[in-house]
């Protein structure tokens, strides 16, 4: 690794701007390390755009913001192919999803066809505009924000297309003494800007460095049974809100997808390598468990009407499982 | 004097005839109320076995043969609760001859809930330290130097009052804070140190590491399935020499094979370190 410039450095260029917020910054790193793309979620005023921001100023990045609206077109996201009257021919406009760090904010106030325009790129990483492809830059890295709040006017992302998404966290609220510290922060009139830390060419070093750390069999069984969990949840027994037991199997419709065993082992080998290490232990897969599972579960309508949050089926889940 | 050592046979497998039950095994420990029994003083030996089930009896459970030990008396109780079962068996023994003695560990047969399959769980094995009683010979010196020591302990205490009283009079001064004595390392602990250093020394492969770990977490009472991190919240709270050894058996447990030796050496290193 190269001793000037680590992922921790990072973390610590991120902290110089977001007040507390450290499993959020983690998570964007994760994501980051494990070439994911990564979803936010949390009520607005949290620093979610800000983090982005952040991150991208922290990398020497291209970083670009798109508001979705309801009146969003998949043009405006991918570009589009405008005629140009003094050459007297069509030339291809890019779109802002050209862009090392790209922030989809609000992404559940546009229509299915432009999420889904996004979800494909983030996919294939790459955009056809017109007859032509083109590869998206890389490290390309998007992050989406949904307000769970404000319902009301949204377009609901699907299953599938909410399984593109390397890792959903939930964004908390600060804490007194963090709310203090924005205060003081944020008080002055002009906040000092996130320095750049590192470079493209880092991240993608890093990456291979990620990927390359040691993931033991025992580790990947202990994965495989994580996810297997979530569609045998018979196992697991979540409280409800009255006190009662309820068996993690009436909560849920289906399961997590084979992408979420992916998932789980790219985060915890980017999670062991935060940690400074070339191996992961179990204490990895079990960090990043809740990350990569939360959002590929199915929960039935149950979830709601016997009041249990849907984390808590998650950590009870993980619970059942032992770790190797 | 020397003691042969006790070579604790196991009852064959073959010889469970009961039905295997199907159970989740959290931890099954072998321990001493003493680890330094003295011949013809009876002391206890504890098997503890705690189940994520609730069973009404446990079945396939084989003690180790106790050759070289006489069998006062052998207590067996369950109890169910909504966490489990915890069986708990207190066998009353006495040693016949003095020196060193392992007792092997205990072996339960069952079906892995988890994975359906036959399983042999051990316990932990034991070495005791078997003291000899006072030989005949000085027995009567003994005794007078037990009355002189008492003689004189009367009239210490005599004395010990009358400077305690002077010396509280006259320190005004803040009194000098005694220097820390290292942490000692318990009797039991170390055992266990050297069950786990025995492990990884015996087979220095992964399977060597993992048997280790497991020993040690069970010596912070980590239960069946938890991580390093758990393990280390608990060390720090009982077993704070071990808050090293448990990242370097992890590494030796969870690294890349290139790395293996190394990390074993170092396993073992801090193992020692920790038992001496």
């Amino acid at each position: 690794m190269n001793a000037s410039k680590r992922p921790a450095d990072v973390i610590d260029a991120l902290h110089h701007t977001i007040v507390g917020q450290g499993a959020v910054v983690e998570a964007l790193l994760l994501g980051l390390l494990a070439n994911g793309h990564v979803l936010l979620e949390g009520p607005p005023g949290l620093a979610k755009t800000l983090a982005c921001r952040a991150l991208a100023a922290a990398l020497e990045g291209e970083f670009r913001r798109v508001q979705f609206t309801p009146d969003l077109l998949p043009s405006d996201i991918v570009g589009t192919r405008v005629f140009d009257q003094r050459e007297s021919r069509f030339t291809t406009m890019q779109g802002p999803i050209f862009a090392n760090v790209v922030l989809a904010d609000e992404i559940n106030r546009a229509p299915a066809k432009v999420q889904s325009a996004l979800l494909e790129a983030m996919q294939e990483r790459q955009v056809t505009i017109g007859l032509q492809t083109f590869a998206l830059p890389d490290p390309f890295i998007v992050m989406a924000t949904m307000n769970p709040f404000d319902a009301d006017g949204t377009y609901q992302l699907p299953l599938a297309q909410m399984d593109r998404f390397l890792i959903r966290v939930g964004v908390a609220y600060p804490t007194r003494e963090e709310e203090l510290t924005i205060l003081d922060r944020f008080a002055v009139e002009e906040t000092e800007p996130v320095r750049a830390v590192a470079s493209m060419s880092d991240v993608l070093e890093w990456r291979k460095q990620a990927h390359a750390v040691h993931l033991e069999e025992k580790l990947k069984r202990y994965i495989v049974e994580l996810v297997a969990v979530t569609r045998e949840a018979h196992r697991a027994v979540v409280q409800a809100e009255d006190g009662r037991s309820l068996r993690a199997d009436e909560l849920i419709d289906h399961g997590a997808s084979p992408r979420a065993t992916l998932a789980i082992a790219h985060l915890a080998r980017a999670k062991a390598m935060l940690a400074s290490r070339d191996y992961a232990i179990p204490d990895d897969v079990r960090a990043v468990a809740p990350l990569a599972l939360r959002h590929r579960i199915d929960f039935s309508y149950r979830l709601a009407t016997e009041g249990v949050v849907a984390d808590r089926v998650v950590e009870a889940l993980i619970a059942a499982v032992p770790a190797p | 004097m020397r003691f042969a050592v006790l070579l604790a046979a196991l009852v064959p497998l073959a010889a469970s005839a009961e039905p295997l039950q199907h159970v989740n095994v959290s931890a099954f420990t072998l321990s001493a109320d003493t680890t330094k029994p003295r011949v013809g003083v009876p002391f206890h030996l504890i098997v503890t076995l705690r189940l994520r089930q609730r069973v009404g009896d446990v079945r396939n459970l084989q003690l180790p043969l106790l050759a070289g030990l006489e069998l006062l008396g052998d207590e067996r109780n369950t109890s169910g609760s909504p966490q489990g079962t915890l069986y708990r068996e207190i066998i009353t023994l006495v040693a016949n001859g003095a020196g060193s003695l392992t007792i092997a560990p205990a072996t339960f047969d069952a079906i892995d809930a988890r994975d359906g399959k036959a399983k042999e769980y051990a316990s932990n094995a034991i070495v005791l330290q078997v003291v000899g009683p006072p030989s005949k010979r000085f027995a009567h010196a003994a005794e007078v130097v037990a009355r002189v020591l008492l003689s004189a302990g009367v009239g210490l205490v005599v004395l010990g009052a009358a400077l305690l009283v002077l010396y509280m009079r006259r320190s005004t001064r803040a009194p000098v804070a005694a220097a820390p004595e290292p942490p000692a390392v318990e009797p039991l602990a170390r055992d266990r140190l050297r069950e786990a250093l025995a492990h990884l020394q015996a087979d220095p492969t992964r399977g060597g590491a993992m048997r280790a770990r497991a020993v040690l977490y069970r010596m912070v009472g980590a239960a069946d399935g938890e991580t390093l991190g758990d393990a280390m919240q608990k060390a720090k709270r009982t077993q704070p020499m071990l808050l090293d050894v448990l990242p370097a058996v992890e590494r030796a447990a969870f690294t890349y094979e290139a790395d293996l030796g190394s990390a074993i050496e170092h396993a073992v290193e801090t193992l020692e370190r920790a038992a001496s």
